[in-house]
């Protein structure tokens, strides 16, 4: 109540008992417990629109930060498509490395052709043309580790694939709409690499004492004979 | 008799690499008619276009792979008696036996060397 409210609200009670036991109508009552009313429901203001907003003191956690934390840092890890993240990097570093020794296997082979067309000069002695040629042959069968790291670098562009449906899936499980979207989506995909890897036995290059040997394979095609 | 070693020979893999030195290793053999095909599909195309003496073929590519391949090849009665050898980095004993039950004459593990190569060869073709 405003203290001019309050001053009117008393002056009026005076004046009533300055007129003495005069009897108050029922209209002159009302009039002054409604101003009463009003003058009282105006100092509380609008009741249940309030927002009530609670601070939680500093170093106690809350709720809704965490997973407003986690989704954030999820989002920081980006997707391989959007080409903005770690996850990114690490899928454009692959594909870097690819091109790199694609180059230099190239240039290595061209290097070891050179070297066998030098073996075949009519010009040289035997043993030096049996050299050079034996030479040439190392450098070929060097060569083939574009081959197998090709595929490891395959491999692990899947596990990129991997994780980017994780990040995905946990970001739509905190409530990401736009990450819900593509779950299905990534899902399917690794799907059908997993079912292509199964139907037509891919295990990819293996590490020694997991694969079978030239030997071991030879034992196993012999014992169909 | 001896292998001609004019006739042609079919290498297979989806990596140019690999392509170049299995050409080179053979030309060291005395092979100098080959041709190339990056995938069983394509593989398949040239097959069905030329008669090959020799298939070589890697196992893991796209659209095709090596094993499909190889059963396309043995299912097919004009191209079924051709000698298939796989190159391929896939080592698992089940990997064996399903080429062998396919069909295979012979299987060579990545990474592998020019003695074995030739070593292969003339387990599937005889002397040369």
């Amino acid at each position: 109540m405003s203290r001019s409210e309050a001053t009117e609200l008393k002056g009026c009670i005076e004046a009533l008992k300055a007129e003495g036991d005069r009897s108050l109508s029922a209209g002159e009552l009302s009039d002054i417990i409604g101003e009463v009313a009003r003058t009282l429901t105006a100092d509380l203001g609008p009741l249940g629109t309030q927002t009530v907003t609670v601070e939680a003191p500093k170093g106690e956690p809350s709720g809704d930060s965490d997973s407003g934390a986690a989704l954030s840092a999820l989002t920081d890890i980006g997707t391989i498509d959007q080409g903005q993240g770690p996850l990114a990097d690490l899928w454009h570093e692959l594909d870097e490395i690819r091109l790199v020794t694609q180059d230099a296997a190239a240039k290595y082979l061209a290097c070891a052709e050179g070297v066998e067309n030098i073996a075949e000069r009519p010009d040289l002695e035997a043993d030096d043309q049996d050299m050079f040629a034996h030479m040439a042959t190392n450098m070929f069968e060097a060569a083939s580790f574009q081959d197998l790291t090709g595929q490891r670098l395959t491999r692990i562009g899947e596990i990129l694939r991997q994780i980017e449906f994780l990040v995905a899936s946990a970001k739509a499980d905190l409530g990401d709409s736009s990450a819900a979207s593509i779950v299905g989506t990534l899902s399917d995909d690794l799907e059908k690499t997993e079912h292509r890897k199964v139907e037509y036995i891919l295990h990819g290059p293996q590490e020694a004492g997991t694969g079978n040997t030239q030997e071991e394979i030879d034992k196993i095609l012999a014992s169909f004979d | 008799m001896a292998v001609d070693l004019n006739m042609p020979v079919l290498i297979v893999d989806d990596y140019k690499t690999m392509l170049r030195i299995i050409r080179n290793l053979l030309k060291q053999i005395g092979f100098n008619n080959v041709d190339e095909a990056t995938d069983g599909k394509a593989a398949l195309e040239k097959m069905q276009q030329r008669k090959y003496g020799l298939v070589i073929s890697d196992w893991n590519m796209e659209p095709m792979t090596g094993l499909e391949l190889l059963k396309e090849v043995r299912a097919d009665e004009s191209l079924r008696p051709t000698p298939f050898i796989m190159i391929t980095a896939e080592s698992k004993t089940e990997n064996v036996i399903a080429a062998k039950e396919a069909g295979v004459n012979n299987y060579i593990v990545k990474p592998f060397n020019a003695a074995t190569l030739k070593t292969k060869l003339t387990s599937v073709l005889g002397d040369f």
